[in-house]
């Protein structure tokens, strides 16, 4: 688990999930903000904070990237989403374009 | 999240207007459009689909449309459909409504408010071009004031067109003309019954937008002949799908096609003067086809379907209807080229027999649809076949075949155990042992239809309730049929929409009441003729099934207007009632008038 695969991102309660950079480019905001050639700190730093995301939202959506990569590579699970996180979870992916 | 709006607060436009886009059904549209002003005018933005049908005033209809909805992009105008003006209801039908001045062009009292209608014309289409200029697929279906002046202004405006249906509309050749010059990515044109078409528009039309164009229907054209089909055969070379209609046409216009277009996957041919030439060049050029329908081709012989079975052999769907020089030897010839056949149709072909249908059955293990009508000739056996060798059929017609009795019908219920769709009408062999098996072995069966079969009586629908949850029932005319059998339904197929009983008149209120308390998600009801129901027994089947919409009740003389009335009160999704006029009080009139038809002799 080497420190460059892993980025960090931050919740608007301060909460840190590191997770594989993998996982967090499955989000194109993600993707774009570690990859862009212009200086995005977070590129420096491989984190990135979300002041409009929640704990609960981000945890999910981490958990979202992991199942979205098992997906992909041929495992089709069912990914639940519980109702009261809907509306947050709907407008945070809309954000992180995913 | 009760007594705060948190939706409308945090979602921005864009994201309203995704979830918009994902809503299928017309209802959901209009009922989220009257939520707020907001949702109204996303909801006005994101709809992309657009129902008219003949309106008061079309032309200043066209233009409220063409301002209001502006990312439209397909129009659906049918004018054989005219708006209903309902006093004080909502009109249930699938199209916009227009504003409230509009709706009564003319209202004497006492009448039902018949909207005098017109028809859209070529201003209207011009407007319609000019509003919706993103427009990719439109429908002029019937419209009788529109002409070639209009069709060419809407060619011009939008050039985006992928698909056009021009059923009914006496346009000239100048329109389709422009048509080809300007949509140059047309991929489906619709020109049934457009009688003022000739070959000049026509081959100008291919010259246009050959390359882009897929699909072409053809019918009762007169003045379109070979010519056109050369045209066709010359230019239009990604073509898929073909449907001719016509007298005019002979086997020089079909063979240019086939030698022209051999990516052909559809074929649907009613023309009197093709023969077997021009199908053999079908059967040696055209060999993607997936889908042939023949209508009496009197000149069709063995001959033009063995080129077929030789050389088409990803046939898929094969509907022989009147042609009457076809014979087993053909049907082999099918049986055997065409492996992958799943939807065989014969339809009259009076020389086809018993043999045939077994080739059938023994070489097409992929058959899910067999539909055999007015065949005289087709005995047990081939039904026999069938059943060992098509275990996939899911659905099969019989109509009468007189020769085909209860022991093919056993052979299909062991053999076929995936049916889904059995409908039967007037084959006088079949009884009760035969739906019996079908009974016993056939457990995913849901639609059954039974009809003026004489020897089917209650012991086959106790079966049928024991063994199937059926959804749609039709037991229409078989006399033995009484309350045991109905009785039986009600109990085994709670999942009943639809029921047919009518004729039967060994049918009374007892059945009605089982109806009423096993089967509550009854949509469909059809009575008529049934002498012995009265209101008492309807009365008990509607207080159960509060989704009725609609029931057929003529020439129920245990039926009166309360029980008419108790119909109307009782069910609030009702949408169609068909009786007799002096049955409807004025209250029953007012509270429902337009969901009830009436029969239209006087009784």
């Amino acid at each position: 688990m080497k420190k460059e695969d892993m980025v960090k991102l931050i919740s608007s309660e301060g909460f840190e999930f590191v997770i594989d950079k993998d996982a967090a480019m499955v989000s194109q905001t993600i993707y774009n903000m570690l990859t862009s050639p212009g200086s995005f700190s977070e590129t420096q730093h491989g984190e990135v904070t979300f002041p409009e995301i929640s704990t609960t939202i981000l945890e999910k959506i981490c958990k979202y990237f992991y199942w979205h990569l098992q997906f992909a590579s041929g495992k089709e699970t069912e990914f639940h989403i519980e109702p009261e996180l809907t509306l947050e979870l709907l407008m945070a992916a809309n954000y992180l374009h995913t | 999240m009760r007594g705060r709006d948190r939706i409308n607060t945090c979602l921005p436009d864009e994201l309203v207007m995704e979830i918009f886009r994902r809503l299928d059904a017309k209802p959901s549209r209009d009922a989220c459009s009257l939520v707020c002003k907001r949702w109204l005018r996303l909801e006005r933005v994101s709809r992309s689909t657009i129902r008219i049908g003949a309106s008061g005033s079309p032309e200043h209809f066209v233009k409220l449309i063409t301002r209001r909805f502006v990312n439209v992009r397909t129009v659906h105008v049918d004018e054989r459909l005219s708006l209903p003006a309902q006093l004080g209801r909502r009109p249930s039908v699938e199209s916009i409504r227009p504003l409230p001045k509009l709706r009564y062009a003319k209202e004497k009292g006492g009448s039902e408010g018949e909207l005098e209608t017109s028809y859209i014309s070529d201003a209207g289409l011009t407007v319609l071009g000019e509003g919706f200029s993103k427009l990719e697929k439109l429908s002029l279906i019937w419209c009788n004031n529109v002409s070639s002046m209009g069709l060419v202004s809407v060619a011009q405006k939008c050039r985006l067109l992928k698909s056009l249906d021009l059923q009914g509309c006496y346009v000239g050749d100048p329109g389709i003309a422009a048509v080809g010059q300007c949509c140059k990515q047309l991929e489906d044109l619709n020109l049934r019954f457009c009688e003022g078409l000739s070959d000049t528009g026509v081959v100008q039309l291919a010259l246009g937008c050959g390359k882009s164009l897929k699909s072409l229907g053809v019918a009762a054209c007169a003045k379109i002949t070979d010519i056109s089909l050369e045209a066709v055969g010359l230019h239009c070379t990604s073509l898929e799908t073909l449907s001719l209609d016509s007298e005019f046409i002979s086997n020089k216009g079909l063979l240019a096609v086939a030698k022209g277009c051999p990516l052909l996957k559809v074929l649907k041919l009613q023309c009197i003067n093709v023969t077997d030439e021009a199908l053999a060049a079908v059967g040696t050029c055209c060999l993607s086809l997936e889908m042939l329908a023949v209508c009496s081709l009197q000149k069709f012989t063995d001959r033009g379907l063995r080129a077929i079975g030789n050389g088409c052999k990803k046939l898929k769907s094969l509907t022989l209807s009147d042609c009457y020089f076809l014979s087993d030897k053909g049907l082999e010839a099918i049986a055997s080229g065409c492996k992958e056949l799943t939807h065989l149709e014969v339809n009259g072909c009076h020389n086809i027999g018993t043999m045939g249908l077994e080739s059938i059955g023994k070489s097409c293990q992929q058959l899910t649809e067999l539909a055999l009508l007015f065949c005289q000739k087709i005995g047990n056996n081939a039904l026999l076949e069938v059943g060992m060798g098509c275990k996939f059929l899911q659905a099969l017609h019989l109509v009468d075949c007189s020769s085909i009795g209860d022991e093919g019908i056993c052979g299909i219920a062991r053999g076929c155990q995936k049916l889904k769709k059995l409908h039967i009408r007037r084959c006088y062999e079949i009884g009760n042992k035969g739906i019996c098996a079908i009974g016993e072995h056939c457990k995913s069966l849901t639609d059954l239809s039974l009809r003026f079969c004489d020897r089917v009586g209650d012991e086959a629908l106790v079966a049928i309730g024991q063994g199937c949850s059926l959804y749609h029932l039709n037991v229409s005319g078989c006399h033995q049929i009484g309350d045991a059998g109905i009785t039986a339904i009600a109990r085994g197929c709670p999942k009943l929409i639809s029921l047919d009983v009518s004729v039967l008149q060994n049918l009374g209120d007892m059945a009605m009441v089982e109806l009423g308390e096993g089967c509550p998600l009854l949509k469909e009801v059809l009575l008529s003729h049934c002498h012995h129901i009265t209101d008492v027994g309807i009365t008990h089947l509607v207080k159960n099934c509060a989704l009725l919409e609609s029931c057929h009740m003529v020439y129920c003389p245990g039926i009166t207007a309360a029980g008419v009335a108790t119909v109307v009160s009782s069910c609030p999704n009702i949408k169609k009632v068909l009786v007799e006029k002096w049955k409807v009080s004025q209250r029953t009139k007012r509270r429902a008038g337009s969901v009830i038809s009436y029969l239209c002799m006087d009784l």
